[in-house]
Parts: C-alpha cells; sequence; structure tokens
C-alpha cells in the first residue's frame, strides 16, 4: 500500500503538506477545482486514509497547476540561495573586522571593535528574544528572506505557494522558529567570519589597543573591562590586569604583552557573549523547528480537508449482482365474454379505510382482501358466474408492486370489464408509480368516472 | 485486512426507503445514481464504511422484494411440508430453482444477498398498512437465518402506524426494532441503530462500537470544522477595510455589502457542503434557509431586531447599512499601538499597510468598515444554521424553529474580533492573511464561538 501512496518524484512529506496547504487557501478563496479526473483515478485505487487521499489529490492537482515546478524552483533558489548568503554573512563579518581594525598604522580603541562586531548582533537578539516572549514572530532577516523566495514564485497559481507555505508553518507553530532559525544562522556565520577574519588579522599584523573617550571618565573603563574580561579567563585567554587597563589609554607601542591581553580579551568576549548566544539560538530554533514539523499533518477539523475528506473517501462496492432484463411473458387468459352484476373488491386497502364505499349502492360486495391468497373463494364464485363489471379498488398512496401487478391481473382476467379506481389519488406522491402499472384495463381516481363507465356499458 | 468487515444487507419491500438509509448512513447524497429508473433498485450495490482506510463495514443495498405471496406460495410448492426443509434448505433450493433466474430474479438477488451478509437491516415504511403481503416477505426473510433488524423509516410522520408495525414484528419473532428517519435521523439514531445491531450480531459488537466511536469522532470534526468556517468569516469581516475616496462613499458602501452578501453566502455552502447536501439539494425542512439562502437580507434593519440586536436611534441608519464610515483617523486610534509592535517586530507588511491607509487619510479619503451588529448578525445567523445542520433530525425541527437565536455579545465584540479591527491584514479576501497571530485569533474566536453555542 505505500509503494502506491508514495508520490512519484519521491517529494517529502512537508513538500506534499505545504502542496496540500496551498490548495486549501486557494480553493477557499476560489471554489474548488474541478478534479473529476484525479477523482477518478484514485477511486481505482481503492481504500485509504482519508490524509494520504488529500495528499495524493493534492500531488495530482499540484501538478496540473504546474505548482510542483514552482516548488522546486523554490528550493533551487534555497540551494542557490543559502550559500550565497551564507558567503555574504561570512565576508561581511570579515570585512567589518578589518575596517574596524584598519592597517596597524593607527591605535585602535578596543570598545569600538567590541561594540562594532557585537553590538548590533546582541541588539537584535534581545529584540528577537523579547518578541519570543510576547510570541510575535519578529526576525526582520527571516521575513526578508520569505519574501525574497515569495517573488520568485511571481503571480498566479504560485503565489498560493507562498501563502500556503506560510500558513502551513504558522499553523504548526513553526513559523518563527523557522524565521529565527535564519536570521540566527545568518548572524552566527556574520560573527564566525568577523572572529576569524579578527584572529587572522591579529595573527598577521601588530595592532595597539587603547581605550580613549572625551565624555566618559576613566574610572567607568576599568569598571567595565573588568566583568567582560571575565570570558577571558573562563576560556583561559590573557587579559589586562589593573594596571595594564590603565596604561591603555594611550598607545604602548612597544608592548607586545599588553596588546596580546587585549586580544585575548576581545577575542574572548566576542566568542562568549556574542557568538555562543547566537550558536544556542541556532540550536534551539533548529531543535524545535524539528520537533514541531515531524508533527505536521493534515487537520481534519479544517473546514477544507474536513469536506474533502468526506468526498474523497472510496465508499462503493459497485453493482454486485446486475439486472438481466428480460421479457417478462405474460399468460394470456381468454376472458369471459359476458357476465352478470357489477363487483366491488378493495385490494391491501388499510384497516381504517371505510368499506363498502359510499355510493355503491347496486354493486356486490367482494370484501376488501389484504392477503394473496384470500381471493381464491372470489375466483372459484366467479367460474361458474363471471362479473360484467368489476371494479378493484387500491389505495393510490401505496407502492404498487409486481405482487400486486399479477393479483390485480388474475382478478381482471375473471371478469368482462375490469376497472381500478384509485383512492386519494390527489394525495399521492406515488400516483406517477401506479400510472407505469402494466393494466390495460381503464383506469379511475374518482368515483364518478367509475360510475360512468358503468352507465355507458 | 478486511476480513473482519461485517456485512449488512439492506432489505424490504419496494420504496420503502432502502437506498435513503444507505445514503445516510454512507453520507453520500450519490450512492445508488447508477440505478436506471428512480426510486428504483434493480440491482445489488455495495459500498463500505471505513475507519482510517480499513473497511469496518460493508452494505448492500437491494431491490424490493416485490412479489412475496407469490414466492412464498412457489416455495411451497418447491418444497412440500413432508420433507421437513429448514429456512436455509428451502432458500438454497429456491436459488437453485428455475424461477430464481426468472420470474423472482430480483427475490433471489435479496435473499441470495442476505444469506451471505451477517445480517439485514428490515427498512419498513412505519406510514403503510400491514399487509399480507409484508408477513410473507418476513415469513423469507427469517427463512434466510440471519439477525434482522427491523428499521422503521417515517416514524416520526403524523400518520404512521409504527404501533400495527411493532405488533406484527413481534408475531414474526422480532422484539427489537429502531425508529430511524433515513431523510433527517434524529440525533444518536445512527448511534442508536448501531446499538441494536451490536445485540443481534455478538461477533460485530468490538467493530460496531467502534464505528460508533469514529462517527462521534466526526461530528465533532464536522462541528470544529463548521464554527472554523464561521470563525474565518467573521475575522475576514471584522478586519476587512475599503479606503475610499470621500466622495464615492455611497457606490463604495453599496459594493462593500455585496462583498458581504457574497461572503456569508459563501460561508453557507461551505456549511452545506460540510454537512453532505449539493449546492442544487433540496433541504430538509427545518434549516432556516430559502433554496441554499438565506430570506432576510442581511441589511435590512427587520433582519437585526428579529435576532433581538437592539439599535439605538442614532445608529439606526448605520446599522442599517451594516457598514460604519471610520473617519476618526482612519482607524489609526485602534492601531497605534500595534504599528509600533509590527514595525519594531518586522511586520513589513504590517508597516506598508499603514503607510497605505496613512497616504489614504491624507488625501481625504474614507475607510469603510463593518459594523459591530452586523457581525453579531453574522455570527448569530451562522450558528443558527450550524445548530440546525448538526441535529437534523425532526425532533430537533421544533426546539430550533421555536427560539429565534439572540445574537451573541451584546455588551462588547470578543478580543480577536476588536484585534482584527486593527489588523486590516488579517483580512483574507484582500491580503495573504497567513501569520500566526491571524491564527490564533481564529482559534480564539472558534473557542468564543464554541462556548457561546453551548450557551
Amino acid at each position: 500500500m505505500r509503494n502506491a501512496l508514495s508520490s512519484p518524484h519521491h517529494t517529502s512529506t512537508f513538500d506534499r503538506l505545504w502542496l496540500a496547504e496551498s490548495l486549501r487557501l486557494l480553493e477557499e478563496q476560489q471554489g474548488p477545482l474541478d478534479d473529476q479526473a484525479v477523482l477518478a483515478h484514485l477511486q481505482q485505487q481503492g481504500n485509504h486514509r482519508p490524509k494520504d487521499l488529500i495528499l495524493q489529490r493534492a500531488a495530482a492537482e499540484g501538478a496540473r497547476l504546474k505548482l510542483d515546478h514552482a516548488q522546486q524552483r523554490w528550493r533551487l533558489l534555497q540551494r542557490l540561495g543559502s550559500p550565497l548568503l551564507a558567503l555574504l554573512a561570512l565576508l561581511s563579518g570579515g570585512l567589518l573586522s578589518a575596517s574596524l581594525l584598519g592597517d596597524g598604522s593607527q591605535p585602535v580603541n578596543i570598545f569600538v571593535v567590541l561594540l562594532g562586531l557585537g553590538g548590533l548582533a546582541s541588539l537584535t537578539l534581545v529584540l528577537w528574544l523579547g518578541g519570543m516572549l510576547l510570541r510575535q514572530s519578529s526576525s526582520v532577516l527571516g521575513r526578508l528572506w520569505l519574501d525574497v523566495q515569495r517573488l520568485s514564485l511571481g503571480d498566479g497559481n504560485a503565489a498560493w505557494l507562498a501563502r500556503g507555505y506560510a500558513a502551513l508553518l504558522s499553523r504548526g507553530h513553526l513559523l518563527r522558529w523557522q524565521l529565527g532559525l535564519i536570521s540566527h544562522s545568518f548572524w552566527l556565520l556574520h560573527l564566525t567570519g568577523a572572529l576569524l577574519g579578527l584572529v587572522l588579522l591579529l595573527s598577521v599584523r601588530r595592532y595597539g589597543f587603547i581605550w580613549e573617550s572625551t565624555l566618559l571618565p576613566a574610572e567607568s573603563f576599568i569598571t567595565l573591562t573588568q566583568p567582560i574580561g571575565m570570558a577571558a579567563a573562563l576560556l583561559n585567554l590573557p587579559q589586562p590586569d589593573l594596571g595594564q587597563i590603565a596604561a591603555s589609554d594611550q598607545w604602548q607601542r612597544h608592548d607586545a604583552a599588553l596588546q596580546q591581553a587585549w586580544a585575548g580579551w576581545l577575542l574572548a568576549a566576542l566568542l562568549l557573549y556574542v557568538w555562543l548566544p547566537r550558536l544556542i539560538g541556532v540550536i534551539v530554533c533548529a531543535l524545535h523547528y524539528q520537533r514541531r514539523q515531524r508533527r505536521l499533518d493534515i487537520d481534519l477539523s479544517l473546514p477544507g480537508y474536513a469536506t474533502l475528506a468526506n468526498r474523497l473517501q472510496h465508499r462503493s462496492l459497485g453493482v454486485l449482482d446486475a439486472e438481466h432484463p428480460h421479457t417478462s411473458t405474460r399468460a394470456t387468459h381468454a376472458a369471459p365474454s359476458a357476465g352478470s352484476g357489477q363487483w366491488l373488491v378493495g385490494l391491501e386497502l388499510a384497516d381504517d379505510e371505510p368499506w363498502p364505499l359510499s355510493h355503491a349502492e347496486g354493486w356486490r360486495d367482494g370484501g376488501v382482501l389484504r392477503q394473496r391468497q384470500h381471493s381464491a373463494a372470489l375466483l372459484q364464485g366467479w367460474q361458474a358466474q363471471p362479473p360484467q363489471h368489476l371494479l378493484l379498488v387500491c389505495d393510490a398512496r401505496q407502492t404498487p408492486d409486481r405482487g400486486l401487478e399479477r393479483w390485480l391481473e388474475s382478478l381482471a382476467n375473471a371478469a368482462a370489464q375490469p376497472a381500478l379506481l384509485l383512492l386519494h389519488a390527489e394525495h399521492s406522491p406515488r400516483l406517477a408509480l401506479w400510472q407505469q402499472l402494466n393494466w390495460p384495463h381503464p383506469r379511475f381516481e374518482h368515483w364518478a368516472q367509475a360510475h360512468a363507465w358503468t352507465q355507458s356499458a | 485486512m478486511n476480513t473482519t468487515a461485517l456485512r449488512l444487507a439492506v432489505v424490504g419491500h419496494s420504496n420503502t426507503g432502502k437506498t435513503s438509509l444507505l445514503r445516510t448512513l454512507l453520507r453520500d447524497r450519490d450512492f445508488g445514481q447508477v440505478a436506471d429508473r428512480a426510486g428504483t433498485t434493480r440491482h445489488v450495490e455495495g459500498a463500505r464504511l471505513s475507519i482510517d482506510g480499513a473497511t469496518a463495514l460493508e452494505l448492500f443495498d437491494t431491490p424490493g422484494l416485490e412479489d412475496p405471496s407469490g414466492l412464498r406460495d412457489y416455495l411451497d410448492l418447491l418444497c412440500p411440508s413432508s420433507e421437513r426443509l429448514d429456512g436455509p434448505a428451502r432458500i438454497e433450493r429456491f436459488l437453485a430453482s428455475s424461477e430464481a433466474s426468472r420470474r423472482y430474479e430480483q427475490e433471489a438477488k435479496v435473499l441470495r444477498q442476505l444469506s451471505h451478509s451477517d445480517a439485514g437491516l428490515y427498512v419498513i415504511d412505519a406510514r403503510d398498512p400491514v399487509l399480507g403481503k409484508h408477513q410473507d416477505e418476513l415469513a423469507l426473510l427469517s427463512d434466510c437465518a440471519k439477525p434482522l433488524l427491523p428499521v422503521l423509516n417515517f416514524s416520526a410522520a403524523s400518520h404512521n402506524r409504527a404501533a400495527a408495525w411493532a405488533d406484527a414484528l413481534a408475531r414474526a419473532g422480532l422484539h427489537a426494532y429502531v425508529p430511524f428517519d433515513t431523510v433527517a435521523p434524529a440525533e444518536g439514531g445512527e448511534a442508536q441503530l448501531y446499538a441494536s445491531l451490536a445485540l443481534l450480531i455478538s461477533h460485530g459488537k468490538a467493530a460496531l462500537t467502534r464505528l460508533t466511536e469514529h462517527l462521534a469522532e466526526q461530528r465533532q470534526q464536522r462541528q470544529h470544522a463548521g464554527i472554523r468556517c464561521i470563525a474565518e468569516l467573521l475575522l475576514n469581516s471584522a478586519a476587512l477595510r475599503h479606503s475610499v475616496p470621500s466622495a464615492n462613499a455611497a457606490a463604495a458602501l453599496s459594493e462593500l455589502q455585496n462583498t458581504l452578501r457574497e461572503r456569508e453566502q459563501h460561508c453557507v455552502r461551505n456549511l452545506l457542503q460540510l454537512y453532505g447536501f449539493h449546492p442544487d439539494d433540496a433541504l430538509p425542512d427545518h434549516l432556516p434557509l430559502n433554496a441554499g439562502r438565506w430570506g432576510d437580507d442581511l441589511f435590512h434593519p427587520e433582519t437585526l431586531k428579529q435576532l433581538g440586536i437592539k439599535v439605538g436611534g442614532g445608529m439606526a441608519a448605520g446599522a442599517a447599512s451594516g457598514v460604519g464610515i471610520d473617519l476618526l483617523f482612519g482607524g489609526m486610534t485602534l492601531g497605534a499601538a500595534a504599528l509600533l509592535g509590527a514595525v519594531a517586530g518586522g511586520g513589513l507588511q504590517t508597516a506598508r499597510n499603514y503607510g497605505k491607509r496613512l497616504i489614504g487619510k491624507l488625501k481625504g479619503h474614507a475607510e469603510l468598515t463593518v459594523d459591530d451588529n452586523l457581525l453579531r448578525l453574522l455570527a448569530a445567523r451562522g450558528l443558527w444554521l450550524l445548530a440546525a445542520l448538526d441535529t437534523r433530525g425532526h425532533a430537533a425541527t421544533e426546539a430550533l424553529q421555536g427560539q429565534t437565536p439572540t445574537a451573541p455579545w451584546p455588551d462588547a465584540l470578543p478580543k480577536p474580533l476588536r484585534q482584527a479591527r486593527a489588523h486590516p491584514q488579517w483580512c483574507a479576501w484582500q491580503e495573504q492573511a497567513t501569520d500566526e497571530e491571524r491564527q490564533r485569533a481564529v482559534s480564539e474566536l472558534a473557542a468564543v464561538l464554541h462556548d457561546s453555542r453551548q450557551a
């Protein structure tokens, strides 16, 4: 069964769900697609779970609307775009480091480097955290990336894919994790680039680190430097001691140990306070994303899917015992040419039907027969003296069946002039069935007609 | 996989509603369409009820037993009483006889199918009088020696003969029967039917219980889906904003009204489809619709009054149009905080949206929004229809018609709708409307609607 279900393009479960969601949104807004052909094909395959049927239908309809191509385009863009984006992030980080450090001919303000490399990254991280706490998806980079991908789909049918993508992710509560993953990854690469650039430049050039300010007093640098320096202590990297810090308000051109201490301090702070949180962010987002993506499924309590599940469910087992039309041979009996008397017989009338009928003076009462066998006595009597007029009375509200037809026939054959009177014809929704009845004799719906018939004969 | 499926033959006299019963049990309005003559099935047709792709029940529609009296006579001829054949042996002999493929071909199909099934559902039109042919029919069916559950169709009709039928059935040894209206079954009627069946077929008990549970689950899913339909309609309406030059406001107003009428009709269509009605179906009497549409226009003041929505004098004109013209800062008052949040959070779409609105405001455009009272009216009508669809039975009819629904939320709109007012981008008719916050609002609104349904 699984083989029949696996789609020909080996698309992932996520992509199939994505397609189904896109089509659901499309049909919700623009009305249903014409899926007769797909439906017929699905029904041939027998019994499947409703969810599988919905996915299969989506795959087939998506292919018809060329959405599968658009999906492949989207994936291609992702495959080509992500390395480019990664490269961009790395390069931008490296370039930022280089531009902040300069060529070593000038002293470098250590706090400018720290803020320049880690400031924006930390600020956006704090904003992201705040957004997550307020349950808002707040990732500029992630949104931008989605917008770019959306633009790649253009308008028309494929634009529904973008909607479907966002809707599926939001429904599974993984949109913000994915957006977070994108932006954290970008920042992580950017910071990696910056750190690599930093290490590279610090290895091949000699820089002089100082701290300087016009506004701030010297003590504030000293008090700020020490807690930041705990990172270096943790990583076992050199860091400036109090004396070195105090001395760094001027370029100590020949003190190599001091510059090494500052370099260690800078690297450790960036690595531990900026780079590591981003790494944790990437890991947390990736884990959440994976866990929630596995839980994605067709939600049958969504209006579109509920209707589809009902419609796609293959129920019919087909016609098992078909009708074999054959000509029914009708036994032709020679009806008596002449008889005497007028007989009135009720057939299958309900027991609350008044009997004998009013205005039936001058008629001989054959009674109401509710069982076929009960007509035997009457028929036997009529063999010797057949009736001239025989009026058979039925209730038009009941269903005439083949059994009644045969019964009427057997009674009619015993009389010279048989006729049928239908009671309650005006109240009967089944009158049309009585008109289809095989009855070659007169048929009345009112007593007056029956009366006229006996008079004219 | 299919070996455990129970097989049920649906038998009975012609025109008692066998095919209708199957359509109702299968929730498939199209079942039996192959029949060449409307109203008469002349072949055996099967269908299955599945749980998650596994067949739980196989149901077989059979032709009507049209000439049971003749057949019983013929059986007596075939099997003289001196041979003392038991029921199944008599049926077997008949099925092998020459008339089984000629005069009694139709009856043979019925008896053959019943003999191959686990049980039979014997459908009776309770309005018909009990006649000799019915007694013959019962005798023939009991010869198949299969458990038989009589199903009294139309037992809720005013002139039914259910008592006479109960008596006749008891005389044939059938003491358990279920009333079941095949077109508009009472709430829980289906569960009762399967429960009664489970008493007759001991080996099918587990399967039938599972099926009943599955049906209850599906019903709940349908309810949820229905409520979501209504929630989407309301949220989209609340978020809807039409920015128009003040001079064209009148024309835009009627355009907006038409949009809303269409969208409500769209929702009605979806609900009907959800409950298995075709757009061109004749609907059961108790549904508060005329030919699949609401009789009263959405924007008629009388419609509001009927649902107990009180409109103050000064408000009357605006309420009748159902659309408020939001002149106060173009709705910016509601959304300023959200705007800040959105820009900070990077909701580019949101920011774009506000930009557009601000420009519109500067150009002297008016913004049209949907009135609170109209939202309440939409909610009331939607919930009313859903309740009517959910309890399809005639018993529920009176309960529904006796009370006109009162519109929910007399004091203030629920929070998700108030939020939607400040988020024009949530309106799926105009925008992408796929963000997570909107989805949360829809779910919350659905919960609110669910609660007002219970109340």
